[in-house]
């Protein structure tokens, strides 16, 4: 069999190596590109940080723009991704409820999404961040304060922690009774301006600006205040329970 | 005549089908919910992607090395001759406004080199942003973002580099003589002087009519 170059011409002889320079010419501009892309990332995670409340009823979104960000057929440089560990449960608004009860509460409470509805409604507007590394700034979160919940029926001194559990049956997060009642820990219906999608958690999720995306539970249907402390999902596999963002522990490993 | 040796076809569709299951597997992964039909099974996907990955290192890597069998076709690929730049200011002006012809190529001529090196730093800049995508939680949150981001990106500069690429071997009359060389290892003689006649070997010259031989008979009858 002939070797397919034992034709080559002089010419190739004399050629000059220049793919090797036009390979690390792209890897150069691809490092750089990164890097300031990087930087950029950076700069701005630092200016954004803070959740800032938005008065209700004059939320400054443009109901063309209502869902960027939130909708799955939009493709935006911002945003979200969807994880869910299990199925995306089904929402059916006849059935669906919001169950409140544990050894912390001074009694048990269900809810329909209208009644929820009908608790104060806040509006907090902030940056949602992943653990894995991507963001969606100036989500604007509507819905109710998760101490607005609890106190309709009245914690006790057991009250130490609340539960949030998802509706797929598998996942669940909590927080401490003072997170769960801070201003910025809603369940929220709404995101900027459009309800929830499904793959968001429709009809109800928990919003936690402070903590990376995993500690805000989607799909709610229970909150169970308590003593003890239970171990969310992710925190099983290793992760943190105190996921602030920016933390150390959950930024770097 | 013979183009391609064994260890260069096995190499490239080894490459194409690591290539083909990674760009499936990430369109899994990266396509929004309503318009994705394995989003149930994202985790198996997943480690399809990150299997075919690791296969592609697998691939590449031995056949980087100094020595490697394919060290030829490094070299055909990276080297660049006059008729190269020639070639390639040429070929962007349409066939029929074009006043000289296009000159001679190698093996490969001067666009499949450029699709060649694009596709290869582009694959070292995949195994760069996947492998801080892939650790992404042990890093910084905005070098994670970054690197999704620009793995993106990579991805639309791949996808039509592959698409031209199959056009070319698939579907244009005019180049299509070339797969046979990718599958056997050969391609026609008459293909490789039109496309490629720097590396071909010219057609030998008629024979001058030479006046000591006497026509044949035939010749003489049809005269």
């Amino acid at each position: 069999m002939d070797s397919p170059f034992e034709h080559a011409p002089d010419e190739l002889l004399s050629a000059r190596p220049i793919g090797r320079r036009i390979f690390l010419g792209m890897l150069g501009v691809g490092a750089a590109g990164l890097a300031f892309t990087e930087l950029g990332l950076r700069n701005d995670a630092a200016g954004d940080g803070l959740p800032q409340a938005v008065p209700l009823g004059s939320t400054p979104i443009d109901s063309s723009e209502s869902s960027i960000g939130q909708h799955p057929n939009l493709v935006t440089t911002e945003r979200f991704r969807y994880y869910s560990v299990g199925y995306i449960p089904a929402y059916d608004p006849k059935k669906w409820n919001l169950r409140l009860d544990g050894e912390g509460v001074k009694g048990n409470l269900v809810l329909t999404l209208d009644q929820l509805k009908a608790f104060p409604n806040v509006a907090i507007k902030a940056t949602f961040r992943c653990v894995t590394g991507w963001r969606v700034r100036d989500c604007v979160w509507r819905g109710v304060r998760v101490r607005d919940v609890v106190d309709a029926v009245g914690q006790n001194g057991k009250a130490k922690f609340v539960t949030f559990y998802s509706g797929d049956g598998v996942y669940t997060d909590s927080l401490t009774i003072a997170q769960a009642r801070s201003d910025d820990a809603i369940l929220c219906w709404e995101l900027n301006g459009a309800p929830l999608i499904r793959e968001q958690g429709m009809p109800l999720r928990l919003i936690y600006p402070d903590m990376y995306g995993y500690k805000n539970v989607k799909w709610v249907r229970r909150l169970e205040v308590k003593s003890g402390r239970d171990v969310g999902f992710w925190e099983q596999q290793g992760w943190e329970i105190e996921a602030y963002i920016g933390s150390p522990s959950t930024s770097s490993g | 005549m013979p183009r391609f040796s064994v260890n260069e076809r096995v190499v490239h569709w080894l490459f194409a089908a690591a290539i083909f299951a990674l760009l499936i597997s990430g369109l899994g992964l990266w396509l929004p919910p309503a318009a994705n039909p394995v989003l149930d099974h994202r985790d198996a996907v997943r480690t399809v992607h990150l299997d075919a990955s690791l296969a592609l290192l697998a691939i590449v890597i031995p056949a980087l090395g100094r020595g490697a069998p394919i060290n030829r076709l490094w070299h055909d690929v990276e080297f660049f001759t006059r008729g190269d730049w020639l070639w390639l200011r040429r070929i962007v002006i349409p066939k029929r406004w074009r006043r000289r012809p296009l000159p001679p190529q190698g093996r490969f001529n001067a666009g499949q080199k450029l699709n060649s090196v694009a596709t290869a730093a582009a694959t070292v800049g995949f195994v760069i942003t996947g492998t801080v995508m892939w650790q992404g939680e042990r890093l910084s949150p905005s070098l994670a973002l970054a690197s999704d981001t620009w793995h993106i990106w990579l991805m639309w500069l791949i996808v039509p580099l592959i698409a031209g690429h199959m056009v070319l071997a698939l579907v244009l009359p005019s180049t299509r003589p070339a797969l046979r060389g990718i599958v056997f290892g050969n391609v026609r003689l008459d293909f490789a002087r039109r496309r490629h006649g720097a590396w071909a070997p010219a057609a030998e010259p008629e024979p001058e009519p030479d006046s000591a031989t006497p026509e044949s008979p035939t010749d003489g009858t049809a005269a």
